[in-house]
């Protein structure tokens, strides 16, 4: 008890097993996506890029929802690994999107520079507004919360 | 193997990617304490080159297309991360750290694209365009082993049309014309 407080969480094999089934889900329904709507060699791989910025809005949304709610313990911490680490973990892709850009810059490079731009422009937009949406979403609430309070 | 066994053997290979990614994670951040977030860097850097690797024995080492979806979309995919590298970028950017946010979205897509062309390159899968002379048609020059267990080299001219198809016109063993460019791209 005593050993597993103090365990760093990487090294709790429940963790490990934890993020690895929600990893296994994620890449599961990735892959599905991309086969269903495969890129041509040449064009905009557009299945890659709206999963990586819809995974990257839900991340944003999940890990400051998460945060406002309280400290990174308990149910928190399990929704954190399995659905963040684990299932969007999976869910995007990193390589591919490096892999897909470096085999367009030959020879489609302007497909390549836009594919890479876009990702990371759209990419890093949708993350700040999952944390946007998020932080209204709890003041929201938390405002509502606060009439009973203030009526007399 | 049949396509429910392969889409089931994705999916536990991007389990043990994931799981992979997050001892890696705990494992540099244990040991490196920074600002900047470098252990989703070098899972990023490291795992294109992975997939680059994959990719190309897939096109040249004959690694069947199978083996190249568990081990790149499944191992690789689920080890790289593209949501946490955006939320790590906006929270350096609400942090006023704009040279380190900077350096998490380009210069990390920089590092990542090098290595995978890297894992392309070492693999064989080597691809340019050039513009002939003799001609105003722009076309690329695949050169690499036709298998794995040959030092025969095999040129193949491909000519990308505007609808996204290629055209293979040119398929032989690596003349002279070409040689050149093999050699250079070798160092």
């Amino acid at each position: 008890m005593g050993r597993s407080a103090v365990r760093p969480l990487h090294q709790r094999p429940s963790l490990i097993l934890l993020v690895a089934l929600g990893g296994a889900f994620g890449t599961g329904v990735r892959e599905a996506l991309a086969l269903a709507w495969p890129a041509s060699t040449t064009g905009f791989p557009f299945t890659v890029f709206v999963i990586n910025v819809v995974g990257a809005f839900a991340l944003g949304l999940l890990l400051e929802t998460l945060t406002r709610r309280g400290a990174d313990e308990g149910g928190r911490r399990i929704a954190r690994l399995a659905l963040g680490t684990g299932v969007l973990g999976g869910f995007t892709t990193y390589s591919s999107l490096a892999t897909d850009v470096a085999s367009r810059l030959p020879h489609a490079t302007g497909v390549a520079l836009g594919y890479a731009a876009a990702s990371l422009v759209l990419g890093a937009l949708a993350a700040f507004a999952g944390v946007a949406v998020a932080a209204a979403a709890r003041s929201a609430g938390a405002s509502r919360r606060r009439v009973p309070e203030t009526t007399p | 193997m049949t396509a429910p066994l392969v889409f089931a053997a994705i999916c536990v290979a991007g389990g043990v990617g994931a799981a992979l990614r997050f001892v890696a994670d705990g494992l540099i951040r244990s040991r490196i304490a920074l600002a900047y977030p470098l252990a989703t860097t070098i899972i990023n850097v490291t795992g294109s080159f992975g997939l680059g690797v994959f990719t190309g024995l897939g096109a040249t080492a004959g690694l069947p297309h199978e083996w190249v979806l568990i081990l790149g979309g499944g191992v690789m995919g689920g080890y790289t991360t593209f949501s946490t590298a955006s939320v790590e970028t906006v929270r350096l950017i609400e942090q006023r750290r704009w040279g380190l946010a900077l350096l998490n979205g380009v210069g990390m897509l920089v590092l990542g694209v090098a290595a995978a062309a890297l894992g392309l390159a070492v693999t064989g899968a080597l691809r340019f365009c050039t513009t002939d002379k003799s001609s105003v048609i722009r076309f690329c020059v695949v050169i690499g082993p036709p298998h794995g267990q040959t030092d025969r080299l095999l040129e193949i001219l491909v000519r990308a049309l505007p609808s996204g198809d290629k055209r293979v016109f040119h398929a032989m063993e690596l003349g002279p014309k070409y040689r050149p460019f093999y050699e250079r791209a070798l160092g």
